[in-house]
């Protein structure tokens, strides 16, 4: 009888499945909306940095929610909410940089760029005009970098290192084996260098490369 | 330093913090030794610093993996909880005949409550319509007229009560019922508080061996 009582593994999981369980079950709107307060930063940190504008971010973070109440029937309550989350929001990314890989092609209008516009924007707490204009260089050369980075590695970079997923969890989402996903990350890390270095003064002139049974994937 | 380098994978763990105690110690051996490996890992890490820039723009997910204190307190407030559960269980254990007759008058009062209102109401309401009968029999201007409506009269009251009494038989039916249910009601609460005393005490008694139990010795 005691054991009916308390189930010790539901006092010790994650809200999310049961959450979303109710969602699809029971169309539980508060349920819903807790789960909407609880990733809609992350989701849209995600969109905003794989399209690197924070407009077409905040659009495709409420995409992703219409999307994932609309699926809610396909979710299967063996999986981890999250992962489930992170795929609808990647898919929708995915579609968003087709469609302006597709624009480009026939127009001038190109991917964000030159957008300055929504792109960044800083909180309040800023040191003064002259550390926010150097910052604000930075972080734009941190997005302009980002951007020309092949869409795998710029999705390991964002999971991971923005969005804090563990590289099986990435695995997991993206749908590729751990070690390819850190090999990714290396891979991305090296590009990254090579395309901010102008903002590393420190580094040596002469970096010798890994072995290359090293970087062997 | 070692022939073989560490993979890029390893550097990856190792930078995120992902990899096992024991290979983080070997992976920063292999660093002090080895000055490719250390210039490599510090351009990476230069990239990681450089993400930084670009500030985060909205604000992190409250995960509950990355927050261990918060599920401990979490873990450690459900605790406390069973523990006053139980206290309270155990303390009133001996007052439940006492709660049990308590209830059993609140119901027996609210059902003669309800009883007694129903019964009040019905009065009443014939009482006014005989008033009305006779003030009506009253205004009437012929002897006649007095005399159909004095015996239609006759007819309702007997009528009225005759409902009454149907009225009442349905009411007692109704409270039988009730007091059957509540009877039913009160047996299966008794049987889930024995049945929760019985899992508390064997929880208990389990502690208790656990508590008591020898601790194993460290490896």
């Amino acid at each position: 009888m005691a054991g009916k009582l308390f189930s010790w593994p539901s006092l010790f999981s994650c809200p999310d499945e049961r959450a979303m369980w109710r969602v699809r079950t029971e169309e539980d709107a508060q349920a819903f909306a807790e789960l909407v307060s609880r990733w809609q930063g992350p989701i849209q940190g995600l969109c905003t940095r794989m399209l690197g504008n924070r407009h077409r971010g905040e659009d495709l973070a409420q995409e992703t929610f219409a999307r994932l109440y609309a699926r809610r029937h396909s979710y299967e309550p063996t999986g981890k909410f999250s992962t489930f989350l992170w795929r609808i929001a990647l898919n929708i990314c995915y579609d968003e940089l087709r469609k302006i890989k597709r624009r480009r092609e026939f127009s001038l209008d190109g991917l964000d760029t030159d957008d300055g516009h929504g792109s960044l924007e800083f909180e309040a707490d800023d040191p003064g005009p002259d550390a926010r204009l150097v910052e604000n260089e930075r972080a734009e050369a941190v997005r302009q970098a980002l951007l020309q980075l092949p869409e795998p590695y710029r999705v390991v970079v964002v999971l991971r290192h923005y969005e804090g997923l563990k590289f099986r969890e990435i695995g997991d989402v993206v749908g590729i084996p751990e070690g390819t996903v850190k090999s990714r990350m290396s891979e991305a890390l090296s590009q990254l260098g090579r395309l901010l270095n102008p903002l590393r003064p420190e580094m040596p002139k002469n970096i010798a490369p890994l072995p290359p049974e090293s970087l062997l994937i | 330093m070692s022939n073989t380098h560490p993979t890029a994978e390893d550097w990856m763990s190792y930078l995120y913090g992902e990899d096992a105690p024991v290979r983080h110690l070997e992976l920063e051996a292999h660093l002090r030794a080895c000055p490719t490996c250390r210039n490599q890992v510090e351009q990476w890490r230069h990239s990681m610093r450089s993400l930084d820039h670009w500030s985060d723009v909205r604000p992190r997910r409250k995960s509950w993996a990355v927050e261990p204190a918060l599920r401990w307190a979490v873990a450690a407030a459900v605790m406390l909880g069973i523990g006053i559960g139980v206290g309270r269980l155990a303390s009133a254990a001996p007052r439940s005949a006492q709660l049990r007759e308590l209830v059993r008058m609140e119901v027996d009062a609210r059902l003669n409550a309800a009883h007694a209102e129903f019964a009040q109401i019905l009065e009443r309401r014939q009482a006014e319509m005989a008033q009305k009968l006779q003030a009506a029999a009253a205004q009437a201007g012929s002897e006649e007229a007095r005399q159909v409506l004095g015996d239609y009269a006759k007819v309702l009251d007997e009528q009225r009560t005759s409902d009454r009494q149907a009225y009442l038989a349905a009411f007692r039916q109704l409270d039988e019922r009730q007091r059957a249910e509540v009877g039913n009601l009160r047996e299966a609460l008794q049987t889930v508080a024995l049945n929760a005393d019985d899992g508390l005490n064997r929880a208990q008694e389990q502690l208790l061996e656990l508590a008591s139990s020898p601790r194993s010795t460290s490896p």
